[in-house]
């Protein structure tokens, strides 16, 4: 194993025994999504169907949403452990370590988040699937699953991260992901179709990185069927295939990445 | 092969924070970083630990700039942080393990010296609690463990034993003092004089980021004087009375007045007498002035004298 690897696994380990010693985290993570799935589920029980693309249920059409849900805010909160670190003086520790690579620190959080997205992602298509929300997209559909899963967690991972060598804060941090979290996934596709947006918000929910996980997920969960160029959804701006969707995904991904690089290192010089 | 700090400088905006600290750190010895709160300390090791880049001067390890390679300069040392800096949640071990992850050591082939440092610190039957469990003392040691794991060829300490109690502070200066007997250098930060003239074998006293005194411990006593000499001619002097017998011991051949301390007259003398006859000039040398004399106290020179007058400009 290489010097790089040796310091993300040993980072990255001491995140999982902090999972194991307080798996309350791990449980809180999973209660919001549960309890949107159970209110929403209900509130919209009489909704029309035929808005409610390619899903037999309201349950059905917001689990995909759910589990974007629960990766996204996973990831908007992995800054918060690095700023506690930071405040109480175990970053400089960290810093002061022979580090090939002080990104390793970024790399161990991003995985460390990653497992706990998919552990409960994992769950919650457990627990929907008793509740007769079945997966239809087949090996190549959890495929695009855990890698829209992957794109979602890393790119609001490394956004999150570069805040907290910004910030000097934890709180700082937590009223900025309060200020953007039900924003971002109110003013996507998570929870209601495009159809029924107002026209001024159609433009923000296109172009919301929430909406492009989502639709993708959606495809692959309820379309047997699902094809890579296949149309997800109609906007007045542009049609976005699911090719489309994870295009602008990694390329979110690769420009959050250079900026926090740039961010980071200029922090840590 | 020896670490050679030269003409380092930082400044913080305006404020100078280091203004050119230069050292020379030979295999086995030590040195120690004196001086009050924003002395410079703390900028030398944040940036001897690669935490603060300086504005210049050099790091020299075998003639090579470590500061054009900063991992070469991580991997030379262990750092012991005045703040006590451990992951609550991880065991003792667990931290080791972790630590041995960080420096790219295998544990398999390093997990043995872990655990003899954890007992050499007395850490062995709390090695699988907490760290979270530990007392201020233990969660010290340990850290001093870690700093220790990789065997560094400098070891920089910052305020180690600050809230230990005296068998704790005396079991990290023997492990420090094994260091320096294995071929170990030491960079000690602390206000701790005790401290330091137990474990330094050189010592730069800094004001504002400059060097006021860098010397041997008992060289810079030396240099002050062979005797410290208080005296006291009221219970509470004002600066009429320290003027008073200021005016007295200004011409009294041997004595060196200090700068003023608070309620008494500080004198630096350099007699070879013994400390019954200097007792006996000063007591005379006051009485025949009409000065009463409320206290009087008289020793040698020790680090705190040196640090308090080279401060105060008079050592």
């Amino acid at each position: 194993m290489n010097a790089m690897m040796m310091e993300i696994q040993a980072l990255a380990m001491r995140w999982f025994i902090h999972s194991k010693r307080r798996p309350v985290v791990l449980i809180a993570g999973l209660f919001q999504p549960f309890i949107w799935l159970v209110l929403f589920s209900a509130v919209f029980k009489n909704s029309p169907m035929q808005a409610l693309v390619g899903a037999d249920s309201y349950m059905g059409f917001i689990t995909p949403g759910a589990l974007v849900f629960t990766a996204f805010t996973g990831a908007l909160n992995g800054g918060v452990p690095i700023l506690f670190d930071r405040e109480l003086g175990f970053l400089d520790r960290l810093l002061a370590a022979p580090l090939r690579s002080r990104f390793s620190i970024i790399w161990a959080t991003g995985f460390h988040i990653f497992v706990m997205t998919l552990l409960q992602c994992l769950v919650i298509v457990l627990v929907t699937g008793v509740m007769g929300v079945r997966f239809a997209g087949g090996i190549g559909g959890v495929g695009v699953f855990l890698l829209v899963l992957a794109l979602i967690t890393m790119l609001f991972t490394t956004f999150s991260l570069m805040l907290a060598f910004v910030l000097r804060y934890h709180f700082e941090l937590i009223s900025i992901i309060m200020i953007i979290s039900l924003p971002l996934m109110f003013m996507s596709t998570a929870f209601a179709p495009i159809d029924y947006m107002p026209s001024w918000l159609v433009f923000f929910v296109s172009v919301n990185p929430i909406t492009l996980a989502v639709e993708p997920l959606r495809a692959v969960f309820f379309q047997p069927e699902w094809q890579m160029g296949a149309v997800l959804l109609e906007t007045p701006l542009f049609n976005l295939s699911m090719t489309g969707a994870l295009g602008v995904l990694i390329g979110l991904n690769v420009v959050t990445a250079l900026l926090a690089k740039g961010v980071i290192q200029k922090k840590l010089a | 092969m020896s670490l050679t700090v030269t003409d380092l400088q930082k400044s913080y905006k305006e404020v100078q924070a280091l203004g050119g600290l230069s050292f020379k750190l030979e295999p086995g010895s030590s040195i120690a970083l004196l001086g009050p709160n924003g002395a410079g300390k703390s900028t030398a090791i944040k940036i001897l630990t690669t935490l603060v880049r300086p504005d210049s001067g050099r790091i020299e390890w075998g003639g090579k700039d470590l500061l054009k390679d900063p991992p070469a300069l991580r991997d030379l040392v262990g750092y012991v942080s005045q703040e006590i800096a451990m992951d609550k949640v991880l065991t003792a071990v667990e931290f080791m393990r972790f630590t041995a992850g960080l420096l790219h050591l295998k544990w398999r082939d390093h997990r043995e010296r872990a655990l003899a440092l954890i007992d050499q610190l007395g850490l062995r039957e709390a090695q699988d609690r907490r760290v979270g469990e530990y007392s201020g003392g233990m969660k010290r040691r340990l850290d001093l463990a870690t700093a220790l794991l990789h065997n560094p060829r400098v070891l920089i300490l910052d305020e180690p034993t600050t809230g230990l109690d005296i068998e704790a502070r005396e079991l990290i200066w023997r492990l420090i003092e094994q260091f320096k007997r294995d071929g170990g250098a030491v960079i000690l930060a602390s206000h701790d004089f005790q401290e330091v003239q137990h474990l330094a074998d050189h010592v730069l006293i800094l004001e504002k980021g400059v060097v006021k005194q860098s010397d041997a411990p008992d060289q810079l006593k030396q240099a002050l004087g062979r005797w410290i000499v208080r005296l006291s001619t009221h219970e509470f002097m004002d600066k009429a009375a320290v003027d008073a017998a200021r005016a007295v011991f200004a011409e009294q051949p041997g004595y060196r007045v200090l700068e003023q301390e608070t309620a008494c007259l500080a004198l630096a003398c350099s007699s070879e007498a013994d400390m019954g006859d200097i007792h006996r000039q000063v007591f005379a040398a006051a009485t025949d002035a009409g000065l009463p004399v409320f206290s009087l106290n008289i020793q040698h020179p020790n680090l705190e004298d040196v640090y308090r007058f080279s401060l105060r400009g008079d050592a």
